[in-house]
């Protein structure tokens, strides 16, 4: 009994007298603190970028420009199909176009949390391109994120559109995930693997939205009877998202490799276009591959190859709606089986110049309807080129060619564009770094 | 039993390593001259390499990942690439404001403090010049702060800490007596220097740095601006321009061929230049160039 008295003493006062020398420890190591130190701001950091271009574009068969499409893909090239949502038609603007203004907003919530707003500012319209909290403190080197974010699928999708080595995100992307890619409302979860080399792992749960490859709102004939029965909504969310990336040094150089998949609920309506009107509802899976490699020569000197492949199998109904009567014209099972790349090659001369090539392509292109193989096109691809002078990090002028050769008129003949692309970006105030 | 494998538990606790991840060179030979190997130390750029643009490579997210202590220059010197790095380690013991996130600039005070700040005005840091690693006098309190930092995580080794950094200290003093020494006949001298990166060591031995290469921070040279340093060179009889390892040197030898001066390309951390892998190497190499 003694003894476990005894040692429950002498215990406690090494207990304590541990305690007050991690106190005084910390306070000599406050004390050192020049005073210049100790204030700080609670402003958040506030950046707006600016991006415009002058576009010259031509095409082989200027009369052929109206009924542009990217068949399988992309529909409703003249512009009429989205007018709700403002974007530039396949065909393009030319002359001066104002792409967007970019205001973001981050800082710390407390302790627990950052927070972030992207606002992606058109001339007409104020979209809430991302607004999320990241946890800071999440144990076992997790990370979660929740609200509407760019989603971590793939390598490109993620990244913002000024932070882009090209004008435009490629055409396995445009075409397979539309003008924003996967950004959406819902939850994220990250884990960083303990091992010696980079590997992580993520899982998405989101609404599922997208102009391209998901969707969950219901829809009818737009002038449908009330007893017609048209698709359901699918619940949401209803879009699953998971994906490992790693990273390792080699050769002097790094590596980012990752692996992605998509699976959702597709809801497509394009009942309202005025041509071909139709609907397609079932599910859509995407697998996407993504590799890069950098080989610096010096920190602002270096070269980049990166590519990404991404397939999609979409399989359902496509319904077509009939004007006299109440009730679809025709149900058709569709079943696709598409993919596409790019590969992009940049040259980093130092911290004003950089040029780069990117080829982009839709290489297959498998379409069957009512179990009856469809002749499609798969010999879209559109091939690029750019300079780039950066006077310093925050602005840049950069030139950029393209050759268009993705897109096909009414009568099914491809009409290839030319576009010479002059682009003006610019970054005020204070924002954060980029990712690799 | 139990008491068996309370006890393997308890061996595999102590054995397991501290780990300390730091920015630049002269802090992982700060933190190896403290912890000796009761540590296992992770650095995360080069000697060789521009401070302000390190790239925040993935790889380096595997290192940080495992860190108990992070230890940073700061005053924004790793703005562009260190807040990537922790954004994606989850690891919340480093994040800013964690008990394992040291900032080096806390400590010092610091110089060339910016009355305002404008991007107009170039790659300028609001919270005053950064590159304060370049005094040796700066050594002694840094190794202080860097000692009480791993005791505070480490405290069974405090003794330990306590007495490499009062070895140190010795060792230093030592050094800096012959660095004032032999830096005194220089007092006075007049310099142009290509990116402000040495006004700390300057400032310290009374040498006036009398324009950059660079017309504003982080924007390079233009024949212009080049001009008027010839000019200013002249008017002023300035013998010495200092160049970094990593900006281009053609700028330099165009003014050293027009004006007579000397270039000499000067270590701005340790491992810049061959022969500067130690602290003691590199402050031997800065003061025997600058003034010999």
């Amino acid at each position: 009994m003694q003894k476990i008295l005894m040692i429950s003493a002498v215990t406690a006062t090494m207990l304590f007298a541990q305690e007050s020398t991690q106190e005084s420890l910390a306070q000599q190591l406050e004390d050192k603190k020049t005073k210049s130190a100790k204030g700080s701001s609670f402003m958040p950091d506030i950046s707006l970028i600016m991006d415009v271009s002058y576009n010259n574009i031509s095409f082989d068969e200027e009369g052929h420009t109206e009924h542009l499409e990217i068949p399988g893909f992309v529909h409703g090239g003249g512009g009429h199909g989205h007018e709700d949502h403002g974007h530039t038609s396949l065909a393009g603007e030319d002359g001066f176009n104002f792409n967007y203004a970019e205001l973001v907003i981050a800082a710390s919530v407390d302790n627990y949390f950052d927070l972030k707003g992207v606002f992606h500012l058109t001339e007409d319209d104020f979209e809430v391109e991302e607004a999320f909290a990241t946890t800071r403190s999440l144990p076992y080197h997790l990370q979660a994120k929740i609200g509407k974010f760019k989603s971590d699928f793939g390598y490109l999708n993620n990244k913002h559109r000024h932070n882009y080595n090209f004008y435009e995100s490629p055409l396995v992307y445009q075409a397979l995930l539309g003008d924003h890619g996967i950004n959406e409302i819902g939850a994220q979860l990250q884990y960083v693997v303990p091992l010696p080399i980079y590997l992580m792992a993520g899982v998405e749960l989101l609404n599922g939205e997208n102009e391209q490859s998901f969707g969950t709102d219901a829809f009818s004939p737009h002038d449908a009877d009330e007893d017609f029965v048209g698709i359901d909504e699918a619940s949401r969310p209803a879009l699953w998202i998971g994906y490992l990336k790693s990273s390792f040094d080699l050769a002097g150089g790094t590596v980012l490799a990752g692996v992605s998949m998509a699976q959702g609920d597709s809801r497509i309506d394009h009942l309202e276009d005025e041509e071909g009107a139709h609907a397609f509802s079932g599910e859509t899976t995407l697998y996407g591959a993504d590799l890069t490699y950098k080989y610096y020569f010096a920190s602002d000197h270096a070269i980049t190859w990166q590519s990404e492949y991404i397939y999609r199998e979409m399989d359902g109904t496509k319904y077509i709606p009939n004007d006299t009567e109440d009730a679809w014209a025709n149900q058709i099972a569709l079943d696709k089986e598409q993919s596409g790349y790019y590969s992009e090659l940049i040259y980093q001369h130092d911290k004003n110049w950089r040029a780069g090539v990117r080829y982009s392509a839709l290489s297959q292109n498998d379409i069957t309807a009512n179990s009856t193989i469809q002749d499609m096109p798969d010999d879209m691809y559109v091939t690029s080129a750019m300079l780039e002078y950066n006077p310093s990090e925050f602005s840049r002028l950069r030139l950029q060619y393209n050759y268009n050769s993705s897109l096909y008129d009414e009568d099914g003949d491809k009409n290839n564009k030319n576009e010479i692309l002059l682009q003006f970006n610019y970054a005020i105030g204070a924002h954060g770094a980029h990712a690799f | 039993m139990r008491f068996l494998i309370l006890l393997v538990v308890f061996m595999v606790t102590l054995s397991a390593k501290m780990q300390v991840a730091v920015t630049f060179p002269y802090i992982e030979q700060l933190t190896k001259v403290i912890a000796k190997d009761k540590v296992k130390v992770s650095l995360l750029s080069r000697g060789d390499w521009d401070p302000h643009f390190v790239v925040p490579k993935p790889s380096l997210v595997s290192k940080l990942r495992n860190s108990d202590l992070l230890i940073l220059n700061g005053a924004s010197l790793e703005i562009g690439w260190v807040p990537p790095l922790i954004g994606s380690a989850n690891n919340p013991k480093i994040q800013k404001g964690g008990k394992g996130h040291l900032d080096l600039s806390q400590y010092v005070k610091l110089q060339d403090i910016p009355k305002s700040v404008d991007r107009s005005m170039g790659h300028v840091h609001e919270e005053g010049n950064p590159h304060f690693g370049v005094d040796p006098h700066n050594m002694i309190p840094l190794a202080e702060v860097i000692m009480l930092a791993l005791s505070l995580h480490d405290e069974k080794n405090y003794t330990f800490y306590k007495k490499n950094f009062e070895s140190f200290k010795v060792h230093w003093q030592k050094k800096l007596k012959t660095y004032d020494r032999k830096m005194q006949k220089c007092r006075g001298m007049k310099v142009v220097q290509y990116h402000e990166l040495f006004n700390y060591f300057l400032k310290r031995y009374g040498i006036t740095s009398i324009d950059n290469l660079e017309p504003i921070p982080g924007i390079k040279p233009n024949s212009k601006h080049a001009l008027k340093l010839v000019n200013e060179i002249k008017e002023q009889g300035i013998k010495l321009i200092l160049q970094d390892v990593y900006h281009e040197h053609k700028t330099a030898d165009f003014i050293a061929k027009n004006t007579g001066a000397k270039v000499v390309e000067l270590p701005h951390d340790v491992g810049a230049i061959r022969g500067t892998g130690t602290l003691d190497r590199f402050f031997d190499m800065l003061v025997g160039r600058v003034c010999n």
